[in-house]
């Protein structure tokens, strides 16, 4: 019944919700999936059905579902268990009707649909399909069905099956964190004064990403600072790009800020691409196209292949924001409101945002000249996932904005003087400056650089340099993952290469994303500082120092469990069954109504992670280790019961390492208990170069191989 | 491909001569030779050159892109089997060796759509396509048969193609000559997903992003316009084939238009699209402009490749377009007899037409009736077990449609043949 019902199911559903592919529109798609189909089917003179039965049924007011199972089904019995078959027949779209229901302005041309509606539906077109079959009179489907119905909520019994695969996963895990926890043991035992940074200090995302990249900065120039915040650094606002229709929310998902901040006065804007005009698919004009664009399409074609570059059609995480536009930061007369969204941040809001996120980090004293703030996005070509490689703490796009707002309120004269007052002290010469690290290219951008005095632009312009060289040692740390770059290139070449995977057509894999993102360690630098952990570290500063009570430790740890933990989990289960809770292989997908991928017409909606992202992911679940007392971190964690549920449930680990005593304590069942790291030596690599160009590279990406790809922790000299 | 690109401006040169080359006798008796010819002239150059062309962008292009997929091996084979069997139907030089090309073809064809051969979708939608295809080599060998009664002889293009001649047969031995030229315009619109076969090509897009730029994008479904063109000078004396190659293509164009529409996935949107054109070619071809028509395919094949290779782009592209430009949708129009029209053009679209059901209601269970006819003569006569398998597999393909793993694949792909 399923061939005969899904492929029309799925393709109304998909003109409903469509976003913008078809020409022509579902017809009156602004009142409800069922009133627009009824519509449909009383003024067009075709039916979506072959039958009058169903079609009568449609056009009935007051449908109920439990009146047409009783149809299907018959026995009232089997309801429960009918319904579940038929939506977990495809879940994709009945996920994504529910998530629609819920959030109706996910979809930015909103739809009002709602499951109930879907499964009324679907249940008519089975009617539809069994009466065209059996012709009339034919009997419900439980006449034939002698199984007792199961109970779905029974309790799922404990077998030893699953105490093995509890054992094993368990080992696997630890296997990995007994080494961490060594590793960063043995460095507390040597932890010499922390340096003063003289020359600049840099805050990145905490994005496992910019781990590399910070150890990188810290050894091209050994007295600067690097620091980790969460990317949206702790400013939350709707953005609106010069002309834009729509707001961006540029926070994690589940804040819903009062803030909106628009451009205005951008120099460029986008270009159309003439090959992309849905004109092609239109008889007349597609006529005229394809006889003289069709063989520009050639060219195209050709160019694409041998000389990759930039262009409209390639999702360009610098082009996100105008460098020289300008943005409404500051709010002047809190009348200045769109919407229901003020426009931009009193000085006192702005006080309050940049204090919270310098105390967060530890960040009070020893300002250096420059301080960068340095947000994360992604560039990549023909990509329909490639949101899932911008930054998750601004809602699945570059942090940019942030970044640059961030910095224009570090550097207002009233947020200086009232961060004064308040006891932070930024000298006058400091100058904080906003920046864009592109994970793919492995590129920077630097904005507002013209406001820099003459001596911290000369300071500027070598620190630019020494971002270029971690740029390149960086670039070749990645390249060690990709068959199709050898590491052992001349550097240079290695970051051309790099560069030009982010904007390569035919490249699935333009970088990783989060694959192998295991830790996430909140405390200060000195931890970890010269410590190989492979990209895999989620790095969130914080000095306990300043903050003995724990009372900004709530605020830092509430958004590790959705944020780090949350994207742990997707690439956890897109990796364990990539078939049914990941999206396969990416190379046969079709993107459905702009806002899904299905594996073909008729197909299912693919939820999760693509096999090309995930395949050098360990399933292992986050290990969070936290500098701090353990009876704080107890206290900070049953503060909130949304934060509760992740450590209780075992959803993420957490580790304590207690700063005094230099013992770590595992959070078990409730409590803490001492744990000592099994692992006695953790072993030291001279030559960086060499330990990247000798790397294991997987044969195959199946588990077993796969694992074998990543490196053991070191301590680096 | 390197050989046909330097060959090509060589001929150009030697102000392009029409070739014909006998190369393999493979059966002679006194009065009957089959062997294998090949030809030249201009259409075949510009299909054998598009088909280098975009068969080296796409074999470039998916080097890269099928890196570390499974089956890495088993693509490009089939893609080279495919350029292989592409061009002996562009060189052939009578319909015994085109026909061999087109077999070439449609296996390959299959073994693309069903590359996941792992998953149900794709092993089913392949079957489909074979099944449309099989029926396509049926008419071409019913079309062989009857030439061969027309000539008694394997009739070569180049013979097939002087005008006197031909127009003599056409007129003396009228119903051969028009049932040969019927099964040829079926065959070609079968092949090129002309109305009312065009179902089958949104379904075949289930292999690698690639491979269905290549095949369902441009060289394959443009095949059955090669047909055409190269048995033109034949058909192209009876007003009434020619209006049905014209019947055939306006209405697959403005209701593959409709259709193209609707659609909201972007490969089916292309697919719909591109039949349209098709169905412009072959009004092109019908009418005589056969430059303009190889123009035409040239610009089409190019365009559909590339949209298709790039149609992941298209989300991010369109949801930006979507963000700078959108404008909310004007009020409800008010109920009129336009309005019924439109909607229902709506619904008709949507589902295709119904084309399927059609298919399936008027030809696809007539087959099957006939075949429970027949079933008999393995029960009670046991025929040689080569029938017995042939017709299995053919109940099994073109029947049940069912999934199926691969392994029997080779054994079905021959035995199905003499059905």
């Amino acid at each position: 019944m399923d061939t005969l019902v899904q492929p029309l199911l799925f393709r109304v559903l998909c003109s409903y919700l469509d976003q913008g592919i078809s020409l022509w529109k579902f017809p009156g798609n602004d009142v409800g999936f069922l009133a627009a189909l009824k519509e449909l089917e009383r003024n067009g003179f075709t039916s979506f059905f072959k039958t009058q039965r169903a079609r009568n049924l449609l056009l009935q007011d007051k449908l109920k579902i439990s009146d047409l199972l009783g149809r299907v089904v018959g026995d009232e019995r089997y309801f429960e268990q009918y319904l579940f078959d038929q939506q977990f027949s495809h879940q994709g779209w009945s996920g994504i009707v529910s998530a629609i229901e819920d959030k109706p302005e996910a979809l930015l041309d909103s739809r009002k649909i709602s499951l109930r509606e879907l499964i009324i539906f679907e249940l008519l077109l089975e009617i539809d399909a069994l009466e065209a079959q059996l012709g009339k009179g034919w009997q419900p489907l439980s006449t034939r069905v002698n199984t007792p119905p199961q109970n779905l909520f029974a309790e799922v019994e404990a077998t030893e099956l699953q105490e093995v695969f509890s054992l094993w996963q368990n080992a696997f895990e630890w296997d990995y964190y007994d080494a961490v926890l060594a590793g960063i043991g043995k460095r507390e035992q040597l932890l010499h004064p922390a340096t003063i940074a003289n020359s600049f200090q840099a805050i990145f995302c905490i994005d496992e990403r910019e781990c590399s990249l910070r150890r990188h900065i810290e050894h091209v120039d050994p007295s600067c600072q690097t620091l980790g915040a969460p990317g949206f650094f702790g400013v939350e606002f709707f953005f609106q790009p010069e002309n834009g229709q729509f707001y961006e929310k540029l926070c994690p998902a589940p804040v819903t800020p009062a803030y909106l901040i628009k451009e205005f006065g951008a120099s460029t804007h986008r270009k159309k691409v003439l090959l992309f005009s849905n004109k092609t698919h239109t008889l007349l004009p597609g006529f005229v196209i394809t006889l003289t664009l069709g063989f520009w399409a050639a060219v195209e074609t050709f160019l694409t292949l041998f000389r990759p570059k930039m262009s409209p059609a390639i999702s360009d995480a610098f082009a996100h924001m105008n460098n020289d536009a300008e943005l409404s930061i500051e709010n002047k007369n809190p009348d200045d409101r769109e919407n229901g969204l003020q426009i931009g941040f009193t000085v006192e809001e702005m006080t309050t945002r940049v204090e919270g996120q310098l105390r967060g980090m530890g960040l009070i004293k020893n300002f250096a000249p420059i301080v960068y703030v340095i947000a994360h996005g992604s560039s990549s070509a023909n990509n329909p996932h490639h949101g899932a490689h911008d930054c998750g703490a601004c809602s699945g796009r570059p942090g940019s904005v942030n970044a640059r707002v961030f910095a224009h309120m570090a550097n207002h004269p009233g947020v200086r003087a009232g961060l004064k007052s308040n006891g932070i002290d930024i000298p006058v010469e400091t100058q904080f400056i906003g920046g864009l690290h592109d994970t793919a290219a492995d590129e920077m951008a630097y904005f507002d650089t013209r406001i820099l005095t003459t001596e911290n632009f000369g300071l500027h312009r070598k620190n630019v340099a020494a971002f270029e060289l971690a740029l390149d040692l960086n670039a070749k740390e990645r390249s060690r993952r990709f068959a199709s770059i050898s590491s052992k290139m001349h550097i240079r070449k290695i970051r051309k290469a790099i560069k030009n995977r982010s904007v390569s057509l035919f490249e699935p894999r333009p970088e990783l994303g989060h694959g192998t993102n295991t830790l996430c360690i909140v405390g200060r630098r000195d931890l970890t500082k010269g410590l190989f952990l492979d990209r895999r570290a989620f790095l969130n500063s914080y000095d306990y120092r300043t903050d003995l009570k724990g009372k900004l430790l709530p605020g830092i740890m509430r958004p590790l469990g959705p944020v780090c933990g949350g994207i742990n989990l997707e690439y956890y289960f897109s990796r364990v069954d990539n078939y049914k809770l990941g999206a396969g292989t990416k190379l046969p997908h079709n993107v459905m109504g702009l806002f899904g991928v299905a594996n073909s017409s008729d197909g299912d909606l693919r939820p999760g992670l693509p096999v090309q992202m995930i395949e050098v992911h360990d399933p292992m679940r986050l290990l969070i280790i936290v500098e701090h007392f353990p009876e704080v971190v107890l206290k900070t964690i049953q503060s909130a019961p949304e934060m509760y549920e992740w450590f209780i449930n075992e959803w993420v680990h957490l580790v304590v390492l207690n700063p005094e005593t230099k013992q770590f304590y595992y959070f078990k069942a409730g409590a803490f208990v001492p744990y000592n790291p099994l692992t006695r030596h953790t072993a030291v690599v001279q030559d960086f170069h060499m330990l990247i160009e000798t790397a294991n590279e997987m044969e195959t990406n199946q588990i077993a191989n796969a694992t074998q790809e990543n490196l053991p922790v070191f301590t680096l000299n | 491909m390197l050989g046909t690109i330097a060959f090509i401006p060589w001929w150009l040169v030697n102000h392009y001569p029409t070739l014909d080359v006998k190369s393999i006798v493979l059966y002679q008796s006194p009065h009957f030779e089959f062997f294998i010819d090949f030809y030249f002239d201009k259409t075949t150059a510009v299909f054998a050159f598009m088909g280098a062309i975009l068969t080296f962008l796409v074999v470039i292009f998916s080097r890269y892109y099928m890196h570390r997929e499974e089956g890495f091996k088993r693509f490009f084979t089939t893609l080279l089997a495919f350029f292989v069997g592409y061009n002996l139907i562009v060189f052939s030089g009578n319909f015994e060796t085109l026909f061999v090309g087109w077999e070439i073809l449609g296996i390959t064809s299959f073994l693309l759509i069903a590359f996941y051969r792992d998953r149900y979708l794709p092993v089913k939608n392949g079957f489909k396509v074979l099944s449309f295809y099989r029926l396509g080599d049926i008419c071409l060998i019913l079309a062989m048969w009857m030439s061969h009664h027309l000539w008694h002889k394997n009739i070569t293009f180049m013979e097939w193609n002087q005008v006197e001649p031909v127009l003599y047969v056409f007129r003396a031995h009228h119903f051969q000559s028009m049932f040969i030229s019927i099964m040829i315009v079926i065959a070609a619109a079968i092949k090129s997903a002309q109305l009312p076969f065009s179902t089958w090509l949104p379904r075949a897009m289930e292999g690698p992003t690639t491979s269905s730029a290549i095949f369902y994008g441009s060289l394959s479904v443009h095949i059955g316009v090669f047909l055409l063109l190269r048995t033109y000078t034949f058909w192209g004396n009876e007003w009434i084939i020619k209006g049905l190659v014209i019947a055939v293509g306006l209405l697959s164009s403005v209701i593959a238009t409709l259709i193209a529409r609707v659609q909201s996935t972007v490969k089916t949107q292309i697919a719909y699209a591109s039949i349209a054109q098709i169905g412009l070619i072959f009004i092109e071809v019908a009418l005589g402009f056969h430059v303009l028509a190889l123009f035409h395919f040239a610009g089409n094949a190019f365009l559909r490749t590339y949209q298709l290779l790039v149609s992941p782009s298209v989300l991010s592209y369109l949801v930006h377009d979507m963000f700078f430009n959108f404008r909310p949708r004007n009020t409800v129009e008010p109920d009129s007899l336009f309005k019924k029209i439109k909607q229902g053009a709506y619904i008709l679209s949507l589902k295709e037409w119904n084309f399927d059901y059609l298919l399936s209601s008027y030809m696809w269970h007539p087959f099957k009736w006939i075949g429970r006819q027949l079933s008999f003569m393995r029960r009670t006569w046991g025929l040689s077990r080569w029938f017995a398998t042939s017709y299995r597999h053919c109940k099994y393909s073109i029947q049940r449609k069912h999934q199926c793993s691969c392994v029997h694949l080779s054994t079905h792909c021959f035995s199905v043949w003499p059905c």
